[in-house]
């Protein structure tokens, strides 16, 4: 049977869509990019902010889907908790899923809640086996549910577990290949987990399966020395940046974009910040050619 | 310890107000987690802690622009903890978090007993509501002009989602709008209660005080009472001859503003 991916998408041989250079869309820059309609290639949206019966939301998500391709970034899937699968949520999230008919579907490899109980914060769990079952299980689920695949996100955490017997990018491989699933990889998330769990980011990096990597995330960060959180709150570091190269050199063209979720700039200095993106691009894609 | 264990006592960890006072409760989490640079496995749980209480605080904040300012961060702050211990949310969307605020807080002790803090929350609430409401198409005036006479007797109303009648006893919108400007609002309980109609006109929240007469028929078809029986509550008011010409001035007044639904 072929799994939900060889049904949808164009690229289990192989070829990987690369659709350039992207914002993640919320609400403070709805008006700026409709009057603008800036040099953006697609659109992220956060699908929660949009399981909703009317209003601005959804008047606004007609007029980009109108404009930009989007894509649709999920952090109420609670793909890694212990709790039934929630399938209201995931009868809702396929009715948007119709609605935008987005490039693809993402949600964290992480856990929100347990016990009909939600923190809505994006919870770290072991790496070993007995978690790797689990969401694999999970993912399968939800794949067959919303009938395609769907891709995993890295994300920040600031513990680890005693009962982890492997290393972060093991865990996010063996899932993904057991789940035939894909990769949501956030360069910042990796240099945050490198800071707050002392390890060297290339090896992660070097350490998933490149032909699953379908999109990158960037973003922000406050750096308190001993650790860093992952705010959105601010441009994205030299440091992520430079780990952003080495990602490039490695996978090659992966669709990107900048995700920023406070203290909020003009649309232009995000537009700028993708410059940047896009010249780091240009420089190592030029350069390989 | 198996994943869910491991899931229920992070969880206990992270929200339950006697875990994070207590050092017996934190340590039967963080013995479960490692040592890593100079943070602690309490210092590593606490960024959890911080950002579950932070994110809460947010959606309140976001939903009660103006609670706050009246009662000042002595009363939110506590108020908000209460809130969040009583209600954790259960939804993968934060966007009804807050729905029992309003019932909270008329029976949170030290506001309960504050008429302008529990109307101005169920005033803020309900422009929240109506905000979200599902798309309806209102029905516009020329829809009269094609009911036959004959059956305007026992014409019955349906209201667009998002309508809400509401009665103050306080003058809880003047408090709202000047806080709102950010100045200092002159809270004054009324003579009698005030009526006001709240709902969406495409993308813009709405409210308008209505008279008493007015918030009677719109309740009673809510209700789904017919137009006949309206027209017969008017006459508490209006003499009988005066009675049609109002309940049909009544009528087009909905319809300019966008209250009824096909």
């Amino acid at each position: 049977m072929l799994s939900p991916l060889n049904k949808q998408l164009p690229y289990s041989s192989g070829h990987k869509p690369f659709h350039g250079f992207g914002l993640g869309l919320r609400p403070e820059y709805y008006l700026d990019i409709l009057e603008q309609e800036p040099n953006l290639d697609w659109l992220e949206i956060i699908s929660e902010n949009y399981l909703v019966s009317g209003g601005k939301p959804l008047y606004f998500l007609d007029q980009f889907k109108e404009r930009y391709p989007i894509a649709m970034h999920g952090v109420g899937m609670n793909i890694a908790s212990t709790d039934p699968l929630n399938l209201d949520y995931l009868s809702e999230l396929k009715t948007l899923i119709t609605n935008v008919k987005p490039l693809w579907v993402s949600d964290h490899c992480c856990w929100t809640g347990v016990n009909s109980h939600n923190t809505h914060d994006l919870l770290p769990l072991p790496f070993n086996e007995e978690s790797i079952k689990h969401i694999v299980s999970r993912i399968r689920q939800i794949q067959d549910y919303i009938e395609q695949p769907i891709l995993i996100e890295n994300l920040s955490s600031y513990l680890s577990f005693k009962a982890s017997d492997m290393h972060e990018w093991e865990f996010l491989t063996a899932i993904c290949e057991e789940a035939d699933c894909y990769l949501l990889l956030d360069i910042n998330n990796i240099y945050v987990n490198s800071r707050n769990h002392s390890f060297e980011p290339i090896d992660y990096i070097q350490g998933v399966p490149k032909e699953r990597v379908i999109q990158h995330h960037l973003a922000g960060h406050a750096d308190h020395g001993d650790y860093i959180i992952d705010t959105h709150d601010a441009p994205i570091t030299p440091s992520v940046l430079t780990l952003y190269r080495q990602a490039l050199e490695y996978f090659g063209p992966v669709s990107v974009m900048i995700e920023r979720d406070d203290n909020f700039p003009r649309l232009t200095e995000l537009l700028t910040e993708l410059d940047t993106v896009r010249e780091i691009f240009n420089d190592v894609h030029n350069r390989q050619i | 310890m198996s994943l869910k264990q491991l899931q229920n006592d992070f969880l206990a960890s992270i929200c339950s107000p006697e875990e994070l006072n207590s050092t017996a409760g934190q340590h039967r989490f963080t013995g479960h987690l490692c040592q890593q640079g100079r943070i602690t496995p309490e210092q590593r749980l606490s960024i959890y802690q911080n950002a579950y209480q932070a994110r809460l605080f947010s959606v309140i904040d976001s939903d009660f622009p103006n609670l706050g300012k009246l009662i000042g961060d002595d009363l939110y702050n506590p108020l908000c903890q209460a809130y969040i211990s009583a209600f954790p949310s259960e939804h993968p969307s934060l966007n009804n978090f807050c729905a029992q605020l309003p019932k909270f807080i008329r029976q949170y002790a030290p506001l309960k007993k504050h008429t302008i803090v529990t109307e101005l929350c169920d005033f803020e609430w309900q422009l929240r509501t109506s905000f979200d409401a599902k798309n309806c198409e209102a029905l516009t005036a020329e829809y009269l002009q094609t009911i036959p006479s004959d059956q305007w007797p026992k014409l019955t109303f349906k209201f667009i989602h998002g309508f809400a009648l509401k009665h103050y006893s306080m003058n809880t919108v003047e408090v709202w709008k000047a806080l709102n400007n950010d100045e200092q609002p002159e809270i004054k309980k009324l003579d009698i209660p005030q009526a006001w109609v709240i709902w969406r006109q495409g993308l813009i929240t709405q409210y308008i005080s209505v008279s008493v007469d007015e918030a009677c028929l719109l309740e009673a078809a809510q209700e789904g009472l017919s137009f006949e029986s309206l027209c017969e509550l008017l006459l508490e008011w209006w003499p009988e001859e005066r009675v049609p010409e109002r309940a049909f001035h009544l009528l087009q007044h909905w319809l300019q503003l966008g209250l009824l639904n096909q």
